[in-house]
């Protein structure tokens, strides 16, 4: 049985947040949503201070808090772990965002009015690009591990986590390689390999029980 | 060399003399083993005379771990672990195998761009860094500082590598020689300028912008030649990235007529009398915007732009849409009437050859010219409709290409003899021109002086430095609205960074609003981010932001705006205006959130 998971050695990342744009082009993400924000921290005292950053994105998780909690079945976990937002039939409860407990999940609101939430004014919206690619405000939306890359890999005989075809994009754009993708149930896979050669495999969160798949190495 | 500072020749007044140990002579250095003497004080023809290395050695003495420390605050201790580990990272003696060829294996090395460089002094600071994988012999070696020793005469099907050395036996293309580091060897001939850039009087910059701002400036203590009386601007934005707007804003007016090419209204644009659009690149068609032809194991490579989006203007031409600014300035040059002028140029800048040059007598569309510029690069197969169906060219590089330094005859420099004419030149040429010019630096070997900044008095006892951060390269990003969307998240175009204790004792709070002001008067205001990352007697500010034209955020911090530009700020030299500012920082009345 396939389970698709990341691990992200937080040790590799720099800060780029080319993960964080390329998610945004890739999936079309609404005004004010990131799916794969990169979170900075400050760590120690001058002179030994430096900058830490979190790489982020939707934990997948085994028992998604998100899945149980939503009123109208608008979320679901498929059977190779992706847990995906069904935009048709979500009802805006929000009760999923208040589930979650990594801020995972996103309500496209019309009301912003700004360019990507920057602040700017007097600029045009970019609202009506979004509506016109199938989102619907008021529901919700997220990452969903690029699952449209995975399926066209999937059914082109390309291996997600190998392919960048068949890959997340934030795992193919990283330049410091922080992030690796693959079958958490295959023990030759890239994904189970690193955490096995560079472990210990850590998560988030572990006292929210989820089940993540997304997971971390160098996060303590 | 002698007690001059000069090296000592041979006869013929050019090569510089070597020691060879093994018969106790002095020879010139290609008559002498390549393993000359490097240390050591000998007689010469009845002069005592000592090897440079052995002058470079004695004069670096006096920089201890411990006056670094003075200077820097970096603890002694720490600037000899850092020298330590430098020297054992450099492997010296350990050799690898690239490709079958046994080379120097150098893994250590240092890079500087515009914290190093954009200072008073900055070709000092220069030649102080290069020293470093200098004396490893870690350039252009693998592990080491890879950089672009043939500037830009690389190999393309058409062209080979060239790796020429002066007729002293030294390097004079690539790190110290031409390319990055500004061409500093062989220094240029100076001559009375011809333009109030005065590059003339800079045998050994890079180059002399500043000068126009400063001449601007002192009209009467510099007597320039005259300031031009027309402008066409174009994919810049001096306003906010030259200098003090005031001064610049006062150069522009000097100017009276200005053309602007444009793809949204900048600070620099309203000064413009006419105004023409310019493209997005996604609209443009430009061959060789990005050129790989130096040192490294990546291939050679190079690509340019096309227009991938159609363009919205019509261009000069029936059936030929506006596709490059060049078309613009192709315009004007015909009807100006310099075009086969331009086309000469071309000929010389492009290299072109044979059936590729253009012809004076003829007339020739944008789109021709670039057909013929590829060609002549890349092959008869390789023009205009490759460059719009593909135009990715790339190719395998020999060991030799890929680590050029181990087959390069020539000798690379640790002792820069040619500062010494080069500074005589400049001062003759002053004295003649009957003008004030600052030549102490034209030292034969580097020497730490401080900038105007260093130790100012309070309240302006801050220094005020310009930093990057990892998802904007330096201030062309800002316009992109994720990037910007990325930054409002963590605020970090309106703040400035300061360290705890330094916030502490000025009363300043984490998240207040404060006035950054430089000692000559000049200010912004930020937000204050309270953090560990910068030294106490450091405040940091990101990129160059803010401005005033449309669309532009007035509550970002525009770092250049605090500038000095004047004597004390400016390396007489290098060009470089000094770019660590003496500031005091203080909270904005009511500005306590």
């Amino acid at each position: 049985m396939t389970r698709w998971g990341m691990v992200i050695d937080v040790g590799r990342c720099i800060g780029c947040q080319a993960c964080t744009v390329a998610c945004k082009v890739e999936n079309l993400s609404p005004v004010d949503a990131w799916y794969a924000p990169v979170v900075e921290y400050e760590v120690g005292e001058y002179p030994d201070a430096r900058m830490s950053y979190l790489p982020t994105l939707c934990n997948h998780c085994t028992d998604a808090p998100c899945v149980t909690a939503c009123p109208s079945g608008a979320l679901r976990r498929r059977d190779d772990g992706i847990v995906l937002a069904d935009e048709d039939r979500c009802i805006g409860s929000r009760a999923c965002m208040a589930a979650c407990p990594y801020g995972a999940l996103h309500l496209f609101e019309e009301a912003s009015g700004e360019v990507l939430g920057d602040g700017s004014r007097g600029r045009p919206s970019l609202l009506e690009p979004y509506t016109a690619a199938g989102r619907i405000p008021g529901t919700v939306s997220k990452c969903t591990y690029c699952a449209h890359r995975i399926d066209f890999g999937t059914a082109n005989g390309l291996m997600p986590g190998v392919d960048p075809l068949a890959t997340p994009v934030c795992v193919v754009t990283c330049p410091a390689e922080c992030r690796i993708f693959g079958d958490l149930d295959d023990p030759d896979s890239r994904v189970s390999r690193y955490t096995a050669e560079r472990g210990p495999r850590e998560v988030l969160r572990p006292d929210a029980q989820t089940g993540a798949t997304t997971a971390y190495v160098g996060l303590s | 060399m002698g007690d001059d500072g000069l090296y000592v020749r041979a006869e013929d007044g050019v090569r510089p003399l070597v020691w060879d140990e093994t018969d106790n002579t002095a020879k010139p250095f290609d008559e002498a083993p390549r393993t000359g003497t490097l240390t050591g004080t000998y007689e010469v023809a009845g002069r005592v005379v000592r090897t440079a290395f052995q002058t470079l050695k004695d004069h670096v003495r006096r920089y201890t771990p411990e006056y670094v420390e003075e200077v820097t605050t970096v603890p002694a201790e720490t600037v000899k672990r850092l020298a330590r580990e430098f020297g054992e990272a450099a492997c010296i003696g350990q050799t690898i195998e690239v490709d079958g060829v046994e080379l120097p294996y150098r893994p250590a090395s240092v890079v500087w761009y515009r914290g190093l460089s954009a200072h008073k002094h900055s070709l000092l600071n220069g030649f102080a860094i290069i020293l470093l994988p200098t004396l490893m012999g870690a350039i252009d070696v693998p592990g080491g500082l890879l950089g672009d020793p043939y500037s830009l005469k690389g190999k393309t099907p058409t062209r080979e590598y060239e790796a020429p050395a002066s007729p002293e036996g030294l390097i004079a293309r690539g790190f110290i020689g031409g390319g990055r580091v500004g061409g500093v060897y062989p220094p240029r001939k100076v001559r009375a300028p011809e333009t109030p850039e005065m590059f003339e009087l800079l045998p050994v910059g890079p180059y002399g912008a500043v000068f126009y701002l400063l001449n601007s400036e002192k009209e009467e203590k510099y007597n320039p030649p005259p300031f031009p009386r027309m402008l066409i601007q174009y994919h810049s934005n001096m306003m906010k990235t030259s200098g003090p707007p005031d001064v610049i804003e006062r150069f522009l007016k000097r100017i009276p007529f200005i053309v602007s090419i444009t793809r949204r209204f900048e600070e620099t644009t309203e000064m413009a009398d006419i105004v023409i659009p310019d493209l997005h690149y996604l609209e443009r068609l430009v061959p060789f915007t990005f050129q790989h032809y130096g040192a490294g194991d990546s291939p050679l490579s190079c690509y340019g732009a096309k227009p991938v989006v159609p363009s919205p203007f019509p261009g000069p031409k029936p059936d030929e849409p506006y596709v490059d600014v060049m078309q613009v300035l192709l315009e004007i040059a015909e009807r100006a009437g310099f075009l086969p002028d331009l086309y000469e140029s071309m000929n010389t800048v492009a290299q072109l050859k044979g059936e590729y040059r253009l012809d004076p007598a003829e007339k020739y569309s944008y789109a021709e010219m670039v057909d013929r510029w590829l060609k002549n690069e890349f092959g008869e197969d390789h023009g205009l409709d490759w460059h719009l169906a593909d135009g990715l060219w790339t190719d395998e590089k020999s060991v030799k290409e890929k680590y050029p330094r181990p087959f390069v005859a020539a000798r690379a420099q640790v002792y820069f003899e040619f500062m010494h004419a080069a500074g005589d030149d400049v001062r003759r040429v002053t004295k003649e021109l009957g003008i004030p010019w600052e030549t102490d630096d034209y030292q034969v070997l580097p020497d730490w002086k401080p900038g105007p900044a260093f130790k100012h008095a309070a309240p302006h006892d801050l220094y005020l430095v310009n930093m990057k951060i990892p998802h904007h390269a330096l201030s062309h990003t800002h316009h992109n609205p994720m990037l910007r969307s990325i930054s409002a998240r963590h605020d970090d175009l309106r703040s400035i960074w300061i360290h705890p204790e330094t916030a502490r004792r000025r009363g300043i709070a984490d998240g207040d609003r404060v006035l950054v002001e430089s000692a000559a008067g000049r200010s912004q205001r930020a937000t204050a981010r309270v953090t560990q990352l910068v030294h106490p007697d450091v405040v940091a500010v990101q990129g160059c932001g803010g401005g005033w034209a449309k669309g532009a955020n007035p509550d970002e911090v525009n770092f250049n705006a605090l500038l000095n530009l004047d004597e004390e700020h400016i390396d007489f030299l290098s060009g470089a205006l000094d770019s660590v500012i003496a500031v005091n920082v203080a909270t904005i009345e009511g500005g306590r959130r």
